[in-house]
């Protein structure tokens, strides 16, 4: 039990957060193009998850708010060499609004009505990003945005050392640190719980009260917001924005990343985001067969683990729990079975 | 007198399976009044027909004095009638408290019945605030979805089979703390398939058969004739 005191009270997210800080001084530029592009895409997932796990709507179409979000910063940054403070909360606002628009037809359907019509604005988004030669670039798509200037950084100890893609990487870990914290919050508060009785079930939350649209229209904004952000920091890093980021294989795969991570648990998605990203670089660089190879290892996951990665881990926790106090006396394990049970809905809900 | 509650030739429908054929009942404040019925009479979408869950087909909800047919659920909730569904399920993932509290925000309907004064109607919950609610027992489920109900200050109740699928004990507190509820003035109107349940509490009863009211009449008349009461639910 002390153990388990000792591990409760280790800022989990607090100690994740700073060995990933760590990263640009430690790894090596690859490192740090994997740990930004693992950053950026569970940004990415969680934000579709806030829509998926926690309200129960199924958006095919979450990569529609994410190009938003990178066009937007793009074009400011790039074609009006606005700065990256004005083009950043921009992007959040773009993708936002746009959601807005598109949200108000999608939350009128159901289910997988919900699901195609998201889809198809993605799709809407995406040809006009592919066609709109004179602001998107088309299918030359955005090429050069700038990095921020971060030149204020090199007179500070220790990051003044990193090269620009180690500064931004920085900027973007913190962007997303906030980004999560204030999902993390809203998930948590009354807003978040009655989106959990929309997911739990709509129709008795409409009975008691809730105007079941209203919030999901609510859930929508926030999620496309944040996506808008992931984008934006997207375009920036990879140097370029491209019609490719709207096209519906990205909604699939932040989908995939979600569901691997597990949708249960507020970081399943951002596991669900590492495992992909690494998995990628992995077996692409072993087999010109990756997508075969990628697509079984999915699949075996999937399998064993039906809630996620995290969902996984979880269970297999408390079942070890319960275990262990098998062998300790019959009261404790009393204790610990039901202190396993709560903890695993309780990690659920986190 | 105006009824607070009014259905006027209600028909309703799921799909192409019609359920109601023209239900009128009305429900006068403080009172309370029973739906009897054997399974698969339309109890439950009357009810249903009221909070706009299944919108009827056709005739009238009336509610004081406005007309709330075709109203969205939410919207009838806030409007003062409080839904205690028959499958009582509770927010699972949620705790007791949190239950009450995002039933409270969604009513927006502040009044006498508060978190507070829920718990004090109903002591049990208050040892369980912080209980999942999934591992609530089914007597607890119950009582925390009239708590529930009650924190949004509903002016009418509608309880759909409280008794059903509980333990006689538990009933019988149910019945007692409904009882209560009644005594305090609250209008309730009561789905019921238990006749020792709904004659112990109610005013007025209608019995309903294949979509259609089939008699009503006072409670105290119908439990004083045994070969009526046979008749009507075949029991």
């Amino acid at each position: 039990m002390k153990t388990n005191d000792l591990a409760g009270r280790i800022p989990w997210t607090l100690v994740v957060f700073l060995a990933a800080l760590a990263v640009p001084w430690l790894g090596s530029r690859y490192d740090v193009f994997l740990a930004t592009q693992i950053a950026i895409s569970g940004l990415f997932a969680v934000s579709l998850n806030l829509l998926l796990g926690t309200t129960g709507l199924v958006s095919f179409g979450h990569v529609a708010y994410f190009g938003i979000g990178a066009y937007v910063c793009g074009i400011l940054m790039k074609t009006y060499a606005m700065p990256f403070s004005i083009a950043l909360p921009a992007a959040a606002l773009g993708a936002a609004f746009a959601s807005l628009v598109f949200g108000f037809f999608c939350v009128r359907l159901t289910r997988i009505y919900f699901a195609m019509l998201s889809l198809a604005f993605s799709q809407i988004i995406w040809a006009i990003a592919y066609k709109w030669n004179d602001v998107t670039g088309g299918d030359q798509g955005l090429p050069d945005v700038p990095y921020p200037d971060l030149d204020w950084m090199n007179s500070i100890p220790l990051l003044g050392d990193l090269r620009i893609a180690g500064q931004f990487y920085v900027v973007s870990l913190v962007v997303v640190g906030l980004s999560l914290a204030a999902m993390r919050r809203i998930i948590n508060s009354p807003f978040g719980r009655i989106l959990t009785t929309i997911r739990e079930n709509a129709e008795r939350a409409s009975a008691i009260g809730v105007d079941v649209r209203r919030y999901e229209l609510a859930a929508f904004v926030v999620a496309g917001g944040f996506a808008g952000i992931a984008g934006a920091l997207f375009g920036i890093f990879s140097r370029g924005v491209f019609s490719d980021y709207v096209f519906w294989p990205k909604s699939a795969e932040v989908m995939i990343m979600t569901i691997l991570g597990g949708i249960d648990h507020f970081w399943g998605p951002v596991v669900g985001a590492a495992t992909l990203v690494l998995l990628n670089q992995e077996i692409t660089s072993y087999t010109e067969y990756w997508s075969f190879v990628l697509g079984t290892i999915l699949l075996v996951l999937l399998f064993a683990f039906p809630g996620g990665i995290v969902g996984g881990l979880s269970a297999g926790f408390a079942w070890l729990r319960r275990k262990r106090g098998r062998a300790i006396s019959p009261d404790a394990r009393r204790l610990e079975a039901t202190g396993a049970e709560t903890t695993s809905v309780e990690v659920k809900r986190a | 007198m105006t009824a607070l509650l009014e259905l006027q030739d209600v028909h309703a429908a799921y799909g192409l399976s019609r359920v109601l054929f023209g239900i009128s009942l009305e429900v006068n404040q403080g009172e309370c009044v029973c739906l009897l019925g054997r399974n698969g009479v339309g109890k439950t979408t009357t009810m249903r027909t009221v909070m706009g869950l299944t919108p009827p087909s056709a005739g009238h909800v009336r509610f004081k004095t406005g007309n709330i047919t075709g109203w969205a659920p939410y919207r009838v909730a806030r409007a003062g009638i409080g839904f205690v569904p028959e499958d009582r399920r509770i927010f699972s993932e949620l705790s007791v408290w949190e239950n009450l509290d995002v039933a409270r925000r969604a009513a927006q309907r502040p009044g006498h019945w508060t978190i507070d004064s829920v718990i004090e109607l109903f002591p049990v919950l208050g040892g369980l605030r912080d209980r999942q609610g999934g591992f609530l027992s089914g007597g607890e489920q119950q009582m925390l979805t009239i708590a529930r109900t009650l924190v949004g200050n509903p002016e009418v109740l509608l309880l759909d089979e409280p008794s059903e699928g509980l333990a006689p004990l538990v009933v019988e507190a149910l019945l007692a703390k409904v009882g209560e509820l009644k005594a305090q003035g609250l209008t309730i109107l009561l789905a019921e398939q238990g006749i020792e349940f709904s004659l112990a509490l109610a005013d007025r009863v209608y019995v309903l058969e294949k979509g259609t009211v089939r008699y009503s009449g006072s409670a105290a008349a119908l439990k004083a004739d045994r070969a009526l009461l046979d008749r009507l639910l075949a029991v």
